[in-house]
């Protein structure tokens, strides 16, 4: 993966979805990014490019996205999937993992811990959001 | 006390430990995503307004700040309930001495996450003492209530972040256990059952 790799961001609270696609794009502009919500959950292997990082909420409304991820990688095997979520427990990741995510991270509550994160996910330096206090 | 049918066909009473649970994962992971994005929306304000005046701007960025670490920190506060409530018991046989120095030569099956919270919770001056098959561990706290998990869900705002916090953690996972954490006039009891009996 590199900073051209495609990104699909599915997320359902709109405005952290918005906001997510903005840090990414400041990061790696040359990345195309396609945004999904809750709904549109069962589409993603329809509608993911070629080789996308697939950004996965954790929780999508009041569905727990990580019954999405094993028949998505089995169906797209061409797609990494990250799962994200407000909270991660050493339980939670192994869930995750075991399911099939190739990662899962918390969600970073500072821009600079986006950048570290969406960096470590795409690869390479990338544009620096803010100056370290 | 009356009873309601769900579409299950429990009892609301019997269902109700599971909703709360349901309701205490669910708020503490649904309310931070919108706090997140106020917290970074600040953060990204505050970055396209460096170097720029503007009247009141400081001011309500510091606001908006403090405002999101203060959820952060009530939420965090529920998600450490609702991991308490949750969390995977693979029980580990644990020596009482080494949770603290100076217990007796028994031990109690505890989680390793469970196991740590106590030796950060129990300070040097704890005493302990076997009750039949207890062992009953006792340290004083001073102005703790009487019920740290009534006292933290009374209040979130006063007693998130902190020791209450954790020892409403404890009650519930000792539960789990088998044991218990009491606390009446600031001495705090925690009762375990000693595995095997007492050597």
């Amino acid at each position: 993966m590199n900073q051209g790799t495609p990104v699909v961001i599915v997320e359902d609270d709109d405005a952290h979805r918005d906001l997510i696609a903005h840090l990414l794009a400041f990061v790696a502009p040359e990345s195309r990014v396609l945004l999904l919500a809750a709904e549109d959950r069962e589409t993603i292997a329809d509608r993911a490019p070629l080789g996308a990082l697939v950004l996965l909420d954790r929780r999508l409304g009041a569905h727990d996205s990580i019954t999405l991820v094993r028949p998505l990688v089995r169906h797209r095997a061409d797609l990494s999937v990250a799962i994200m979520s407000a909270f991660v427990t050493p339980e939670d990741r192994l869930a995750c993992l075991a399911a099939g995510a190739g990662t899962v991270f918390e969600k970073p509550g500072d821009l600079n811990g986006w950048r570290s994160t969406l960096l470590g996910l795409l690869g390479g330096g990338g544009r620096t959001l803010v100056r370290a206090a | 006390m009356t009873s309601s049918i769900s579409r299950d066909g429990n009892t609301y009473t019997e269902a109700a430990p599971q909703l709360l649970d349901s309701l205490l994962y669910g708020v503490s992971h649904d309310l931070r995503s919108p706090l997140l994005t106020v917290s970074l929306s600040a953060q990204l304000l505050e970055h396209s307004l460096a170097g720029v005046e503007v009247a009141g701007a400081i001011e309500a960025l510091d606001g908006l700040r403090a405002a999101c670490d203060d959820l952060e920190r009530m939420l965090s506060a529920l998600n450490a309930l609702s991991r308490a409530a949750r969390r995977a018991s693979d029980t580990i046989e644990v020596t009482l001495s080494s949770l603290f120095g100076g217990a007796p030569a028994v031990t109690v099956a505890l989680d390793e996450s469970t196991a740590g919270e106590l030796r950060w919770a129990i300070p040097t001056g704890a005493t302990a003492l076997l009750d039949g098959d207890t062992a009953v561990i006792r340290w004083s706290v001073a102005d703790a209530p009487d019920s740290p998990l009534m006292a933290l869900a009374g209040s979130l705002h006063l007693h998130a972040g902190g020791l209450i916090e954790r020892l409403a953690c404890l009650q519930i996972t000792l539960a789990r256990h088998h044991g218990s954490l009491d606390v009446v006039g600031e001495q705090v009891t925690v009762r375990l059952p000693v595995l095997g009996g007492v050597a």
